[in-house]
């Protein structure tokens, strides 16, 4: 990451917009490794016709994602 | 994530080597900061994105509050009636209070960390309107 985007080993936020109406962060890697998260996610997906190898699936893919 | 007037801007970061991005769609765009940093969203907004990037200014309230739910939560928002419509409160919200904290952490345990509150920053508990938060 470029020195700019990082202080103290986080993301450097000014990037984002200063007067911003809502300002949001996810963290895909905790989430994938909380089991309680895996399971509502699962289960919402389920119920929306997912199948659960799918969702699987996405979970691998978002897993390198901060 | 922030977004204004209908503009979304995203930060991506984690291990994005090798990953090619999907060509963006109208208005939109992306721009690799780094091996692991993507910038997307509203064409505009990317480009405001790395002018603050190269040019840094000083820290905002905002920028304060999201540094410090980044390092505690692992999902959050704030803002105005945004996170308020989400959270189905924004008719609800008593007068004073137009701003909305919503963080979640599933660290140890699954914390929910709710505030509405008649400003926009809300470092301690003790200095929000209202404040509520509860762990299972």
């Amino acid at each position: 990451m470029a020195p700019a985007l990082q202080k103290l080993g986080q993301i450097d936020w000014r990037f984002a917009m200063p007067f911003a109406d809502l300002t949001a962060g996810i963290n895909f890697e905790t989430i994938q490794n909380s089991s309680l998260a895996r399971a509502l996610v699962m289960q919402l997906a389920v119920c929306q016709g997912l199948a659960e190898t799918d969702v699987q699936k996405l979970f691998g893919a978002l897993g390198d994602i901060d | 994530m922030s977004v204004s007037r209908g503009r979304v801007l995203v930060m991506i970061t984690g291990r994005l080597a090798g990953s090619t991005p999907p060509p963006p769609e109208a208005g939109m765009k992306y721009h690799i900061l780094s091996g692991d940093a993507v910038l997307l969203g509203h064409a505009e907004a990317v480009d405001e994105a790395l002018r603050r990037i190269a040019f840094p200014a000083h820290d905002t309230e905002q920028t304060l509050l999201a540094a410090r739910l980044a390092a505690q939560y692992d999902f959050w928002a704030c803002g105005g009636p945004g996170p308020a419509a989400m959270t189905g409160t924004q008719r609800a919200l008593p007068p004073g209070i137009n701003h909305i904290q919503l963080a979640v952490s599933l660290r140890d345990s699954f914390t929910v960390d709710y505030r509405p509150q008649g400003q926009l920053a809300c470092h301690r508990a003790e200095d929000c309107c209202h404040a509520g938060a509860g762990t299972v």
